[in-house]
């Protein structure tokens, strides 16, 4: 029993140990070319980012980027769906080449991947509220039930800064069902997202009443070392802005809005 | 002592980029520990809660009334061979808005919170396996021990509570104890309904420093701890309701 007790501390230890340790990889570019297809991870629950049509296919702003990156390297493409709490283990385990997932651009985040500037959009946290529950301020969110999405960047902020206690569910269909159900008063999300839903008639008598609060560049983001994809993606990037690619896809996506990051890009690259 | 010990993992982190938040970043360690707490807190009523629903539901399981074992045994059949994450959804997502009242707002809200429907929902779970395994002990009790108390006098509840069920709890007690160890790692299913339990605090906390394969070391060896005391209680009642003399 002794014996056997103390084996199993040992591989026990052992595996603490090796998932500490991380990994080395070797240039992925060269990998994706033999492989013959990109491997973008990618959201398919976020209006217009990266959505299912009807008819299962994922499409968005985000996944005609991807579109356009494997078709540089000349390779085919294949979403692989993330969550904001998965996403970057993905990619550093190597399930994914690239996250092109409405990603925000973080310093956290910055310490343990590559990520892509410039960014191809940018958006910040709002809630979405039943209009009855009169929210007027952030801080009318203090010790009130806030639904979230797990590994969103800023509900520690809405938790330490407004005292909301924060409800995060695993994926944001589960925060709308909870918001929904009464579980709590507001769900605090992606603005563009929470904006675009009050377009769906089920989410009549609903309201996004707050002003958006700490908005970041939305970029893509590859391996730590992987330094010739990034020089080819950002190249990409620019370029996007140079040759109105963005634009573009900001009118097919959102239509008749120009943001003003967007706008700021388009002058600073063009 | 506090403030050397989080300037030291501190400095782990930035010597080594092994980034362990919860000892040196207050926020976080608040919320690793609220979320222990939590699952002690979730494990101990289901545990309660599912020991009584066992001893109930063996006692109404010997009772002659045909209606009351046909009920017994379905919610058995139903709660056994569903599992247990279904079972939480189910409640949470399926049940829970239908028991609601109106708030000032006029939106409604459940009167069932997640972590209620958490401890309902596991209970109920362990409950019906537990019902099992205290018939097993039920069923070991020798039919003349029963034969002889009944010859005394007793009543069929009487000698339940006063022969049959002291004998059976201990002979099914290492069954039990195994179905309660599985209990509070059970517990950790309620991540998926939002309740703060361990897991729960620990994915916030990662998201957030981007720290999963130390999270996920830490959330190990809290369950390992949180485990084998635990494991050591469980022992010590075993021990104390030890009956020398009859082999048990």
């Amino acid at each position: 029993m002794t014996i056997h007790s103390r084996t199993g501390f040992r591989s026990l230890l052992a595996c603490g140990l090796f998932a500490l340790a991380g990994h080395a990889m070797a240039d992925n570019l060269d990998d994706i070319k033999a492989r013959g297809t990109l491997l973008v991870g990618g959201k398919t629950d976020y209006k217009p980012f990266g959505y299912r049509e009807p008819s299962g296919k994922v499409v968005g702003f985000s996944v005609d980027l991807a579109q356009r990156v494997a078709d540089k390297l000349g390779v085919k493409v294949e979403i692989v769906p993330t969550t904001a709490a998965n996403q970057l283990q993905f990619l550093e385990q190597g399930k994914v080449d690239i996250v092109i997932a409405a990603m925000n651009d973080t310093p956290e985040r910055r310490k343990i991947v590559y990520m892509v500037e410039p960014g191809y959009y940018a958006s910040g946290a709002s809630i979405l509220s039943i209009k009855t529950a009169n929210i007027k301020k952030w801080e009318d969110l203090k010790g009130q039930k806030v639904c979230a999405a797990q590994g969103a960047y800023f509900n520690r902020a809405v938790q330490e800064k407004y005292g909301a206690d924060i409800i995060a569910f695993k994926a944001p269909t589960e925060a709308y069902n909870a918001l929904r159900n009464g579980n709590c008063s507001a769900f605090v999300y992606d603005d563009n997202t929470l904006t675009l839903k009050l377009e769906d008639p089920d989410w009549a008598g609903y309201e996004v009443p707050l002003r958006s609060i700490m908005p970041q560049p939305v970029a893509m983001a590859v391996r730590l070392g992987e330094d010739r994809f990034h020089a080819l993606v950002t190249t990409l990037s620019t370029d996007w802005y140079k040759t109105g690619v963005i634009v573009q896809l900001e009118d097919k996506w959102f239509p008749g809005k120009r943001s003003s990051f967007v706008q700021e890009m388009v002058a600073k690259y063009r | 002592m506090t403030e050397s010990i989080a300037r030291w993992f501190q400095g782990l982190h930035e010597r080594t980029g092994i980034n362990l938040t919860v000892f040196y970043d207050s926020f976080d360690a608040a919320r690793f520990v609220s979320g222990i707490a939590t699952t002690i807190e979730l494990a101990f009523l289901c545990v309660i809660l599912s020991l009584v629903i066992g001893l109930a539901g063996v006692i109404v399981q010997g009772s002659p009334s045909r209606l009351l074992k046909f009920s017994v045994n379905c919610y058995i059949q139903f709660f056994r061979n569903t599992p247990s994450l279904i079972q939480l959804y189910f409640f949470y997502f399926g049940l829970g808005p239908l028991i609601a009242v109106s708030n000032a707002n006029g939106q409604s809200v459940p009167l069932v919170s997640n972590f209620a429907w958490a401890t309902i929902c596991f209970s109920i779970y362990a409950g019906a396996f537990n019902i099992e395994i205290f018939r097993s002990g039920v069923e070991a009790v020798p039919r003349t021990t029963v034969e002889a108390a009944e010859s005394l006098g007793y009543t069929r509840l009487g000698s339940y509570i006063h022969v049959i069920l002291p004998l059976a709890l201990r002979i099914s007690f290492p069954a039990f104890s195994n179905n309660m160890v599985n209990l509070t790692k059970l517990t950790s299913v309620s991540y998926a309904i939002a309740v703060p339990e361990i897991l729960y605090a620990s994915s916030q906390i990662w998201s957030d420093a981007l720290n999963v394969p130390e999270m996920m070391n830490i959330v190990l060896v809290s369950y390992v701890f949180i485990v084998s005391i635990f494991v050591y209680a469980m022992g010590r009642v075993e021990k104390a309701l030890r009956l020398p003399g009859i082999g048990l």
